[in-house]
């Protein structure tokens, strides 16, 4: 069995992995990256890219200014709404409708 | 470096540098206008390695149109695979890593952490990855199971000779008795199998990491359940082994075994 360049099939794997990862986050955050300001203003759709970073120990400040924007907007919002309002009202990159059911591209 | 005259950027936003991929290219190299929007995508350099970039306004891609967002997404791709396949190793962005500032703060990222990716590209050097997915064939196996059980055969028969009433009801009954025994089935193989290809892949495999299984709408695999979902990353040596052993898989009764790549390795890097 030989491996196969299934593009339809990676993009669809790509825009999977924009979706689901950091679902909480999803925010405008100006981010730095070893006092490089870095942007990402939806960081779901950067979150594996942050992953890398992650790994090479750039991101703690980050990593901080996340939580802490987090925290701000929690305490900014009251109690009594839920991490859901906080998502539906922050600004979404690749905002994409929720998946259809996709047209037959693989047959 | 030439400097890139023809990128206008919007006071208020700033320059930004989009970022694709690191690779171990040594000296300038232009790719063309293979970038995202077209965009000439070139090499910011330090010492042996480099970051393959396009110069962009310091704010993410963005759009409602899945199908725009795809073809920036095929394009990060590409162009990532146009390095691999110039310089090797890379290092994959995520889609939409955009560092905001000049090439020069692109420079310094580079030199700071100069040794931790060279360190990267060393590891990935001569691999790539490869996703595994491993289906089980429930619309085939719900027919068995409504051809070959026992109690099903007896609600049929019940079926044909009741009223319509209660013909509706038994027919609700059996249709979710087929529902539970295929999932019944669909934990047997998988309690079956998935150890043990697992095992296998990993002989072949570097690294192996399961992932969420998902659910594919469309093609050949409308009926069929995902029961693993792996990304691998593979030497090339390696690759015949693997698909030998995907091979033996996919004749097994009930499976399908998907089989793709190669792709920068995305997973793997993290």
């Amino acid at each position: 069995m030989e491996p196969k360049r299934d593009l339809n099939y990676k993009l669809v794997d790509l825009l999977n992995a924009i979706l689901d990862t950091g679902v909480v986050i999803n925010a405008d955050v100006v981010i730095t990256l070893s006092g490089i300001p870095l942007i990402g203003i939806n960081l779901r759709a950067a979150i594996a890219g942050m992953a890398t970073m992650l790994g090479y120990g750039l991101m703690e400040a980050w990593d901080e200014n996340v939580r802490k924007h987090y925290s701000e907007e929690i305490e900014r919002k009251g109690k009594n709404q839920n991490n859901d309002a906080l998502k539906a009202d922050s600004q979404p990159l690749v905002s994409i409708a929720p998946p259809q059911k996709p047209s037959n591209k693989e047959n | 470096m030439k400097k890139v005259n023809d990128v206008k950027c919007e006071e208020s936003v700033g320059e930004g540098v989009y970022l694709y991929c690191v690779t171990n290219c040594g000296a300038e190299t232009g790719f063309g206008n293979i970038g995202i929007g077209n965009n000439r995508v070139y090499a910011i350099l330090y010492k042996d390695i480099g970051v393959i970039v396009h110069k962009c306004l310091a704010k993410p891609y963005k759009s409602n149109k899945e199908e725009e967002v795809k073809s920036w997404l095929f394009s990060h791709l590409y162009t990532i695979d146009a390095a691999a396949k110039k310089f090797g190793a890379v290092v994959p962005f995520a889609f939409d890593t955009i560092i905001k500032g000049t090439e020069d703060d692109v420079r310094k990222w580079l030199s700071a952490e100069y040794h931790k990716l060279k360190n990267s590209l060393e590891r990935l050097d001569g691999k790539a990855e490869y996703d595994i997915q491993i289906f089980m064939d429930t619309g085939s196996t719900s027919q068995e199971i409504e051809s070959t059980n026992e109690e099903i055969q007896r609600l049929k028969m019940d079926i044909e000779t009741k009223p319509k009433g209660i013909a509706y009801v038994l027919q609700k009954k059996l249709e979710l008795i087929v529902i539970n025994e295929t999932r019944r089935k669909v934990e047997e193989y998988y309690k079956e199998y998935s150890k043990k290809i697992c095992d296998q892949v990993k002989d072949s495999a570097e690294e192996m990491k399961a992932e969420k299984t998902i659910n594919i709408e469309d093609g050949k695999w409308k009926d069929k359940e995902m029961i693993l979902n792996l990304s691998c990353l593979v030497h090339n040596s390696k690759i015949e082994a693997l698909g030998k052993f995907l091979e033996e898989t996919n004749k097994i009764h009930g499976l399908s075994v998907r089989f793709s790549g190669p792709w920068p390795p995305f997973h793997f890097v993290g």
